[in-house]
């Protein structure tokens, strides 16, 4: 492409346009001290359906693309009566994908099918190193349509256009920022201070932070923790190396003693990104981030403004064909994408598998 | 005073100009932006293609021009404009002219550089890595040069810090903002990406980053005019400082004029402003029950304030609109930055 097709880009009425917005607004009313109140309020700003991606623009942009083919494949998966994350249909006999860490302990999972219809799923399979997990639809009768031509997809470089899509064929708009990359575990955080005194049969909790994993499990100061996943812990060093053989976003069960009392409490466990979000009030300015956002072999980074529940979800480039999945919402600039290929083998081993036992 | 620049004369004056633009655009052939219909759909994704493969023009060439700056424990992005290494950058990335820092080049080499001028007003700043050249740069747009509204452009930048394994990171977006001093695009920014080029599609760069606000469209640069303006002056290592109007209260914020009041960009903490628990992105919609409608009506009506006195603001914040009194304070003896690049997080 040359670089002089400068008019090609933005249609010509639109130049000029553009070119008499500037000229007047700062010409006449901004520069000017004279009181240009309709322009001030109003034209400062280009308005939301020519921003990347204003409401309009994304309107136009899902009429544009090809519905069927970039439409399909995008679910609102709900867990009980939350939506908790999107899901990519990866095979016509009702299997799909969705982010792992972003569906709770506990509740019935079900796709939307729009509207109030729902269509049960039940967890097949969980693949850790991707944190992606594989879903299939209960109701063997069911018809989906045609999920995304699986292929490896091709190399994504910076500045390649992603459509993320959405249930009902809408779409996000955003451009690989970094080409794939892997990104090592920042670890798991529970968010609390153990004594180092060894307990009777466990570890004694001296403080829970607040909004932390723990704090959301229920876990109070002086609760007496004497098993993960059902194995003993004796020491405080003992629990933090248990705790560090999981990835952030998965779930354990912790038992405890509290007055005298047993309990078992399921624990999602945080991702220790988090302390330097907090500390960098990166989610001050990035709205809520996805529970594990490190730990990916390989992830292509972009720039589309996803939110957290959007996860799960495919993203196409420009002419349709299927890039990957959104793993993570990482700040306000960053949503990792796992390329097709860093799982879909895996996943279509998973998913003849799981035929095969049903067919017997 | 105020209250009379929103009469009906005024008004009435401004709906003819009003008029008289439509008229003239009506003239010109070009009604379909102005009545709001779009584009036709498939002339967007030809748009897009388009965008694509200029900015995959252009990317790598600007990823090599983007550097990384250490300073102490604070951590900025810059750009690489000639072969003999001067670097453009945000002032606040470094705090003071003629001091050594670390410039981290695309390669990952890490070389010396010396601090130039800064302009405080708005926010530039420049730096000369010392090393031995030539090094990898990218053009700058001539004087006179600026962008339009609603132009594509794309932003690099070290956001977080620089990432060996990742590189300077490449965001797309459109131009929604081109003031005298401050661009503003839907280039997401972050911290880290301070002092980061703006590019246009043909890979010369416009603007440095500056400064964000929660809202994910506020993303703020410093136009090239505004280095262009004092180019000789920053160049040879002078500070630029604002000419401040010490008359009235002192409140303590950086402000812009928006659609709907006054837009703070930035809150010094230890001023009545942050006291009064203002924060960025709130916008000031009105003074005493006085509503703010021009660009210097938040200034004029502090001119007539008094150190001390206690005023009430009408904050609009996300969906909220609330009254918040604030005690002015007396200006400082010198405006001091707002603290190094670490401890003022809101600044990419």
């Amino acid at each position: 492409m040359t670089r002089h097709r400068r008019q090609s880009i933005i249609p010509a009425g639109q130049v000029l346009v553009t070119l008499c917005f500037s000229a007047f607004l700062f010409g006449t009313a901004a520069h000017s001290q004279r009181p240009g109140f309709l322009f001030e309020t109003s034209r400062h700003t280009i308005p939301d359906k020519h921003r990347t991606n204003g409401d309009e623009h994304l309107e136009a942009l899902a009429a544009a693309t090809d519905r069927e083919r970039t439409g399909r494949g995008a679910y609102a998966l709900f867990a009980g009566s939350e939506r908790v994350a999107l899901a990519t249909l990866v095979d016509k006999n009702g299997y799909f994908l969705t982010k792992s860490s972003a569906l709770p302990p506990q509740g019935d999972l079900a796709i939307s099918l729009g509207g109030a219809s729902r269509s049960a799923v039940v967890m097949v399979k969980t693949f850790r190193n991707t944190d992606l997990a594989l879903l299939r639809a209960v109701n063997p009768n069911q018809t989906w349509s045609d999920p995304p031509a699986k292929s490896d997809g091709p190399a994504s470089e910076r500045g390649q256009w992603l459509l993320s899509t959405r249930p009902g064929g809408r779409v996000a708009l955003g451009v690989v920022g970094s080409p794939a990359r892997a990104v090592k575990s920042a670890g798991p955080a529970i968010g609390v201070s153990l004594d180092e005194r060894v307990d009777a049969g466990g570890v004694r909790v001296m403080e829970v932070f607040k909004n932390s994993a723990a704090d959301s499990a229920g876990i109070r100061r002086g609760d007496l923790i004497t098993r993960l996943n059902g194995d003993p812990v004796a020491s405080r060093v003992g629990l933090i190396d248990r705790v560090r053989t999981f990835y952030p976003g998965e779930t354990i069960e912790v038992a405890l003693i509290r007055d005298g009392q047993k309990k078992h409490l399921p624990l999602v466990l945080g991702d220790r990104s988090v302390f330097d979000d907090t500390f960098e009030r990166i989610t001050d300015v990035s709205g809520r981030l996805s529970r594990r956002k490190t730990g990916f072999a390989s992830v292509v980074q972009h720039d589309t403004p996803l939110e957290w529940k959007e996860m799960g979800g495919p993203a196409f480039d420009l002419d349709g064909r299927w890039i990957g999945i959104n793993v993570a919402r990482v700040n306000r600039l960053a949503t990792y994408l796992l390329p097709t290929k860093a799982f879909l083998a895996e996943v279509e081993k998973a998913i003849s598998a799981d035929a095969g036992k049903r067919q017997r | 005073m105020f209250m009379g620049e929103t009469s009906i004369d005024s008004l009435s004056r401004a709906s003819r100009r009003m008029l008289s633009y439509l008229l003239a655009l009506l003239a010109l052939g070009v009604p379909s932006f102005v009545l709001g219909e779009d584009r036709a759909a498939p002339d967007l994704v030809a748009e897009l293609r388009e965008v694509q493969s200029r900015v995959q023009e252009q990317v790598e060439a600007a990823i090599k021009g983007t550097v990384a700056i250490e300073m102490g424990n604070g951590m900025g992005s810059g750009v690489v404009i000639s072969k003999e290494g001067l670097v453009l950058t945000a002032a606040h990335v470094f705090m003071l002219s003629n001091r050594e820092v670390t410039i981290v080049l695309a390669d990952g080499s890490r070389v010396p550089g010396r601090t130039l001028g800064r302009d405080t007003r708005h926010d530039a700043g420049m730096i000369q890595i010392l090393a031995q050249g030539p090094f990898e740069f990218v053009p700058v747009v001539p004087k006179g040069d600026s962008p339009k509204l609603a132009d594509w452009c794309f932003a690099t930048g070290h956001p977080g810090g620089q990432d060996k394994e990742r590189g300077a990171v490449l965001r797309v977006g459109r131009i929604l903002r081109n003031d005298p001093h401050l661009l503003q695009t839907d280039c997401e920014l972050i911290g880290g990406d301070s002092g980061g080029p703006l590019f246009d599609l043909e890979g010369r760069v416009i603007g440095i980053h500056t400064s964000i606000s929660p809202d994910a469209d506020d993303n703020f640069h410093v136009p090239l005019g505004t280095y262009h303006e004092n180019w000789a002056a920053l160049a040879a290592g002078e500070s630029i400082k604002p000419q401040m109007l010490k008359r009235g209260g002192f409140v303590g914020i950086r402000s812009i004029w928006r659609d709907d009041g006054q837009f703070i960009l930035e809150v010094n903490p230890k001023s009545p402003a942050g006291r009064a628990g203002l924060r960025n992105g709130d916008v000031i919609r009105s003074v005493d029950g006085n509503a703010l409608q021009t660009a210097r009506g938040f200034q004029r009506l502090l001119r007539d304030t008094e150190p001390g006195e206690i005023i009430r603001l009408e904050l609009a914040r996300e969906d909220s609109v609330f009254e918040q009194p604030l005690r002015l304070g007396s200006w400082p003896a010198r405006r001091r930055p707002l603290g190094p690049p670490s401890s003022a997080p809101q600044r990419p």
